[in-house]
């Protein structure tokens, strides 16, 4: 197991540094640079020659490239902000908390959501529960997130004023108790996590559905039917664990779309997360922060698609085997 | 027979493994399906191996074939080695084996109705009225009418579809048939009928036959030379009635007594 | 065509995924013909009207009625998720042959990419792409592209693999028939179910992209429009302008619904063990 969480992470490092290069490439190749963007256009040309040796940008490319994944690699300095001058990797990760707290919240909330209704679902299978059920968690699988994310907003932090509409912690939050700041979270939390989670849990919902079914109809628990084992035991102790083992392969994929998800989500009830920083810093070409953030979610990626093969491995034996075989 | 003539196919200490599942394999080792098998067949003689399934001769068929190379050994087909060709010169090597699988329905692409079938086997004649005549007496002499052309293999019945296996295989006049169990999944009366036209062209065009079978009273009836198989290496070689007839292995004699020939009158 | 309307008739998401998106395809293509307005002329006089019967779905900040942008903006989604799908699907099948039919080193290469591609995560990367400059639509539709065929290699990969290891195949190996031939006469065609219940999936799975990019105010820009650009205007005021995004969400979740019913129905009639009982 150890020698295969070294190969797999020996194996991740080509992608990130694959993936950073190109980041870098597209970013410094672009058109428009950011020292035109800071400048006032009456100020005479000079000015545009110090911004730019300031940021470094005067050398030639891969100059510049060297010097900063040498930074980056042995010091882990993705350099400074172009706005406000902060180490770019202190902002990154600060904004990389909120982020992880709404992903894994998010997370289970899907899974808590899509496991019961897709265990209701194999149940009452063709009955009525289930035809509803499909029939919603197909609206939900196709609600794009950012939709979803307005309607809530709207309804329940404009209009209805139950839910603030943005931040992820009150302002007065440090002068709570621990009870009242873990509530004041959730208070914030609670329209984000349904946004994201709420697609996400149809999917899952989806796959259970299908797994159950199919391992109710399954030989084995016919049989064990036959002898007379409890409903309920061969409901949550045979067909939900063969069920579960598909659904770990999943969440593999699903790291990247969270992440994706997370993005809108952040931007819609301003959460200062990796998200909401990668499309601020996009627009305003604040070259340290896109690299960090894109760095950093590469690398999350990564984190998290190990740690699911390393989850699936562990459930099912048989397939360590066959990813190794594909690798 | 040409018994003195020198071998078509000559195969000399095969041996076959697979590898399963990639890199992980090499720590349980191969598996070895077929262990020093030599033989080898003449022109016009039609040779059977005989085992019971998971014995190995299917991957005897398909290393002839040129399908799944061989770990150590070597076969030479027309003199040369088949597995020292490069692509193209195992590609026109091809057309002078061909096989005919068990599952007549598999072998044919469902996509694909009789004639496109048939006539890409004519993929060497460019003259469309000589293959149409090539064709029309092919499907002849396998007594497949021509009205099954427009058909796809779903419509046709099972006697039908291994016809048309066979008619493909025979296109390209080759000199070596490999038939993997071509009859067990046919009815007795469509046995009785393929066997007569496989002995019916391995006169007329001189054919050599690799026959693969389970079933000795079905192999006796049309083979010249019997091997018996098991756990991939041939047990017992020889002439078809001295098998029969005169069994050195008690495998062979198990065999003998479940396949019933006793109890059938040569005839 | 008899047989077309046979499977229409064998499943019912099929059929109502059908209607769903022929409707919405006649509404975007024909719609604006019909509008007594122009998608694009302001009008401030008229900015942000409730639905009335002169504007059945209200107006915008400028007076543009939101009917006619929303046909005009299907136009702009609809042709830009399904020419990013053409892409796609074009560069998946090709790498997905050449990695199942050839394997050895070739794979291993390709699907090394393939996990690599799959790992970034996708919005990031576009958004960052789109977000330096390259906005034009053509460059939006080839981003969208360059990121969305690993699937579609995966599944015509390891269904060649499936394919290749068949009777029917072997024996035009047999043959003697050359490598073109046995892969676009004998294998391309027995793997085109799973490949277009892919692509139906595909599609909706690119407007939701798409609609996200446009959202963030990256994606279409002005004077363009797509459905996302739209909800993008609306979100200025969900509560007082409702119907901006009301109406804008609406529809972009009925057009996916309406491909992932088609998807979904194409598959249960190609593989009904995974599906519904029909």
């Amino acid at each position: 197991m150890v020698s295969y969480v070294i190969k797999r992470i020996a194996e991740s490092i080509p992608t990130i540094i694959i993936g950073i290069t190109l980041t870098f490439l597209v970013i410094h190749l672009s058109p428009g640079d950011p020292g035109s963007r800071f400048m006032d256009p009456s100020q005479p040309s000079e000015y545009r020659e110090i911004l730019q040796n300031r940021f470094g940008l005067n050398d030639a490319l891969h100059i510049q490239y060297i010097k900063w994944l040498k930074q980056v690699l042995f010091h882990f300095d993705f350099g400074n902000s172009f706005y406000n001058g902060k180490p770019a990797s202190g902002m990154v990760f600060s904004a990389l908390r909120p982020t992880m707290l709404l992903a894994i919240c998010s997370l289970i909330f899907a899974l808590i959501v899509g496991i019961f209704l897709g265990i209701i679902a194999a149940v009452y299978r063709d009955a009525l529960p289930d035809r509803i059920l499909t029939a919603k968690m197909m609206f939900f699988f196709s609600t794009p997130s950012f939709w979803l994310g307005i309607m809530l907003l709207g309804i329940f932090s404009i209009k209805l004023g139950w839910f603030p509409a943005s931040h992820l912690t009150s302002l007065y939050h440090d002068q709570l108790n621990w009870s009242g700041r873990f509530a004041d979270y959730v208070h914030h939390l609670i329209l984000p996590v349904i946004t994201l989670g709420l697609p996400l849990s149809a999917t899952f919902y989806r796959y259970i559905r299908t797994g159950m079914i199919e391992a109710l109809e399954s030989e084995y628990i016919l049989a064990s039917r036959a002898r007379g084992l409890s409903v309920s035991k061969l409901l949550f102790h045979y067909s939900l664990k063969n069920s579960l083992i598909p659904l770990i392969s999943v969440l593999g994929i699903t790291i990247p779309a969270l992440l994706s998800g997370a993005l809108v989500v952040e931007v819609i009830f301003s959460l200062p997360g990796l998200g909401r920083t990668m499309v601020s810093a996009v627009f305003s070409r604040d070259y340290p922060i896109i690299l960090a953030a894109s760095t950093l979610a590469f690398v999350t990626v990564i984190v998290g698609n190990l740690l699911a093969d390393v989850i699936y491995s562990m459930v099912d034996p048989r397939i360590r085997i066959k990813t190794q075989g594909v690798l | 027979m040409q018994f003195n003539s020198p071998p078509l196919l000559e195969v000399k200490d095969l041996c076959i493994s697979y590898r399963k599942g990639g890199i992980s394999s090499s720590i349980k080792g191969p598996v070895c399906a077929v262990k020093g098998v030599s033989f080898s067949v003449k022109p016009g003689e039609t040779y059977a191996i005989v085992g019971e399934s998971g014995s190995g001769k299917t991957s005897i068929a398909m290393s002839v074939i040129g399908f799944l190379r061989p770990l150590t050994g070597t076969i030479f087909f027309m003199n040369k080695n088949i597995w020292e060709l490069d692509r193209s010169g195992l590609r026109r090597l091809r057309s002078n084996i061909q096989p005919v699988f068990q599952n007549s329905g598999a072998s044919l692409n469902p996509r694909m109705s009789a004639g496109k079938i048939i006539s890409e086997a004519f993929h060497a004649i460019v003259d469309e009225h000589e293959k149409e005549k090539a064709l029309i007496d092919l499907l002849r002499s396998v007594g497949l009418d021509r009205e099954i052309l427009r058909r796809f293999p779903h419509e046709l019945s099972g006697g039908q579809k291994q016809r048309l296996n066979i008619a493909r295989a025979l296109a390209l006049k080759p000199r070596l048939i490999i038939l993997d169990e071509p009859l067990s999944s046919q009815d007795l009366s469509t046995r009785a009928q393929l066997i007569h036209l496989l002995s019916s062209f391995k006169k007329a065009y001189l054919l050599s036959y690799i026959l693969i079978s389970h079933n000795l009273s079905l192999v006796r009836l049309i083979s010249d030379r019997i091997a018996i198989m098991k756990q991939g290496v041939f047990i017992e070689e020889g002439a078809t009635e001295q098998i029969i007839n005169n069994p050195s292995n008690n495998y062979t004699k198990v065999l003998i007594e479940a396949s019933n020939i006793k109890n059938v009158k040569t005839g | 065509m008899k047989g077309l309307i046979n499977i229409l008739h064998s499943d019912r998401s099929l059929q109502l995924g059908v209607i769903i998106i022929s409707v919405i395809c006649l509404f975007s293509i024909l719609g604006p013909l019909l509008s007594p307005y122009h998608y694009n002329t302001q009008n401030l006089s008229e900015s942000f009207q409730r639905p009335s019967w002169s504007h059945p779905l209200g107006t915008d900040f400028f007076g543009r009625d939101l009917l006619t942008r929303l046909m005009y903006g299907g136009r702009i989604t609809l042709t830009v998720a399904f020419s990013a799908t053409l892409f796609a699907v074009i560069i998946g099948t090709i790498v997905g042959l050449a990695s199942g039919f050839i394997g050895g080193w070739l794979d291993r290469i390709l699907m090394r990419l393939v996990d690599i591609l799959l790992g970034f995560p996708k919005l990031f990367v576009i958004l960052l792409l789109v977000g330096m400059g390259y906005t034009s639509l053509g460059l939006v539709v080839t981003f969208l592209a360059l990121f969305s065929w690993m699937e579609i290699a995966r599944i015509v990969r390891s269904d060649v693999w499936v394919a290749k290891e068949q009777l029917y195949v072997k024996s035009a190996e047999a043959l003697g028939l050359r490598r073109r031939r046995i892969i676009f006469r004998h294998i391309l065609p027995n793997i085109t179910g799973p490949l277009i219940v892919s692509t139906v999936l595909l599609i909706s799975s690119l407007i939701l992209i798409e609609s996200s990019l446009s959202f963030l105010g990256l994606g279409v820009q002005p004077p363009n429009a797509s459905w996302g650009t739209i909800l993008n205007e609306g979100r200025v005021d969900p509560v007082g302008a409702w119907w901006i995004s009301v109406f804008s969400g609406i529809i972009i979740v009925t057009c996916v619904i309406g491909f992932n019913l088609i998807g979904d129905g194409l598959r249960n009639i190609l593989d009904p063990k995974t599906g519904k009982k029909t």
